[in-house]
């Protein structure tokens, strides 16, 4: 490499972000180096149900042409939405009554301090039992993991409005119902924004771990029939395909509240 | 007492605490007649704000009772606008400069149209016109303030009420907020009632100064300012008038913070 490209290559800007993509792909070379090596030659090589590096990446990629992986994803993300949508009006409704009236508080507070510790797969026997392997299962699981996030955000988020805020809106003399929507509401929206991407990355484990280990429709159910049918290659490859879209989801969701903040000026 | 003679605003031995010991307010009475510029000046501390709170209707008097053209006082009225010292935080950042100063309107049932076309012109009254669809957080903190008082304005209230409103702006704002507020006042026969503790800004404004003493705050005196309706940030302040009048009160001031308690 001549002086010129090397210098160029440091630049704080363009430099630091290409070295750092640099690294990070190195990174991937050894771990799946370290992988193979360890599969085939290595300590752990003929280990049952262990695929090597090279069958887990072409599986991987075998997967991106199979239609059932595009349907199954499609199914992951319908139920996904659907647990979210419950959850985010019961979440919300809930957390603002609550945070806006201490006598809902006061009614609905010990309930949610009960029911909150409760681990979502917890439920999973029961709703299976009434339930059985559907699409519903999913959809309960996810709502079950993912409406306290909300729930707690929204609460917190009407408690934290500035005190000047209110009190401007009594001089005002607002009633209380332009007071909600107008101020209490509009307020609370970053820490929504806040519960309903937490709530997201639940309902998400949640819908596919009620496919893995319900046989709810989906990811899970496909990652299920292929553990069943005894092919790890595949598993790997569902694995990491869970992987990457849970990182797309999140992307996603981050992004938009950081979009969400940006439009109010930092607040 | 007959509607002419009767003050808009009275308040009749007004004490409160809030740890139900602590006087910070102790047994105030005043009066402020229609129409007059009346400034409360005091400390830091002293209790200002937790007066106006009080004579605004925000909060209850431990003792003591507010009345407006005669009648107790005991909520916010609609016929009283209110600017708060923390004027930054009383706007909505979610919210266009708009929606803001229509949002007075809103809680009275005004129709669209006619909220709409009150808010252009109060805006330009304040010499912000055309800012509406801009946000809080994206004009310099006079223009926020100016947003705050065409708030307070937009509904044209009778008795518009002010917490050191010029406390954070630099000078030359501070100035033409001043006549602003004198101007809108003479032009609306608004009264005002302004909290501050810039003793040679309630002298310029004023038509009454009521000043205060801290710990617990009484009225110490009520002083009038014979400086006539027009007033000029240069000739004004060059009066020897206001110069007595400017040393009376702070001499006041002094006299009581190093009295014993
Ligand atoms: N909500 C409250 N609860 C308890 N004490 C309070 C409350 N608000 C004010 N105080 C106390 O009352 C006293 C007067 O406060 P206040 O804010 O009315 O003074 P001020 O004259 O407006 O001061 P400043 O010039 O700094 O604005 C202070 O000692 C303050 O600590
Ligand atoms: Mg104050």
């Amino acid at each position: 490499m001549s002086e010129a490209t090397s210098t160029l290559l440091w630049r704080p800007t363009g430099g630091v972000k290409l070295r750092q993509v640099g690294l990070a792909a190195a990174g991937f070379v050894v771990w799946l180096g370290l992988w193979q090596w360890m599969t085939t030659t290595g300590p752990m090589a003929d280990t049952d149900g262990l695929p090597t590096a090279s069958r887990t990446l072409s599986s991987t990629l075998e997967l991106a042409g199979s239609s059932q992986l595009w349907s199954s994803l499609g199914t992951t993300l319908w139920l996904v939405a659907i647990a979210l949508a419950f959850a985010v009006v019961a979440g919300i409704a809930a957390g603002v009554a609550m945070g806006f009236s201490p006598v809902v508080s006061a009614l609905l507070d010990p309930i949610s301090q009960v029911l909150r510790p409760i681990p979502a797969v917890v439920w999973l026997p029961l709703l299976l039992m009434v339930l059985g392997p559907a699409p519903e299962l999913g959809i309960a699981m996810g709502f079950l993991g993912g409406v306290w996030a909300v729930l707690v955000q929204a609460q917190v988020g009407v408690r934290d409005i500035d005190p000047v805020i209110l009190e401007t809106s009594r001089a005002m003399c607002l009633p209380r119902r332009l007071t909600l929507s107008t101020i209490v509401l509009p307020s609370a929206v970053p820490y929504f924004a806040t519960g309903i991407r937490i709530s997201a990355a639940f309902i998400l484990m949640l819908v596919i771990g009620a496919g893995i280990l319900g046989g709810a429709p989906g990811l899970g159910q496909l990652i299920l029939v292929a553990q069943q049918t005894g092919d790890p290659a595949r598993v790997f490859g569902l694995v990491l395909w869970s992987g990457l879209l849970g990182l797309t989801f999140n992307s996603i969701l981050t992004a938009g509240e950081a979009l969400l903040r940006q439009h109010r000026g930092g607040r | 007492m007959s509607d002419t003679s009767q003050p808009r605003l009275a308040l009749t031995d007004l004490s409160k605490t809030y740890d139900g010991s602590t006087p910070v307010l102790d047994g105030i009475s005043l009066t402020v007649g229609a129409g007059e510029f009346f400034s409360i000046v005091g400390p830091s501390g002293a209790g200002k704000t937790t007066l106006l709170r009080c004579l605004t209707g925000l909060m209850r008097p431990t003792d003591g009772q507010v009345t407006l053209d005669g009648i107790p006082l005991s909520e916010p009225s609609p016929k009283m606008s209110l600017v708060f010292q923390e004027y930054t935080r009383s706007l909505m950042p979610w919210a266009s400069i708009g929606k803001n100063v229509a949002l007075p309107l809103r809680a009275r049932g005004v129709p669209r149209a006619e909220r709409t076309s009150r808010v252009a012109k109060v805006l330009a009254e304040v010499g912000l016109s055309g800012v509406e669809a801009k946000y809080p957080w994206q004009l310099s903190g006079g223009m926020q303030q100016r947003v705050a008082i065409a708030r307070a304005l937009v509904t044209e209230p009778e008795v518009l009420v002010m917490d050191e409103p010029f406390a954070s702006v630099d000078a030359q704002t501070r100035m033409d907020l001043e006549d602003l507020t004198r101007r809108l006042q003479q032009d609306h026969r608004m009264t005002i009632v302004l909290v501050t503790h810039d003793i040679d800004e309630a002298v310029y404004l004023s038509d009454q100064i009521a000043v205060l003493s801290k710990n617990p705050a009484r009225l110490v005196e009520v002083v009038d300012v014979p400086l006539g309706a027009e007033r000029d940030q240069i000739h004004t302040r060059e009066m020897s008038t206001f110069a007595d009048l400017r040393g009376r009160i702070l001499r006041t001031i002094r006299d009581v913070q190093t009295q014993p308690v």
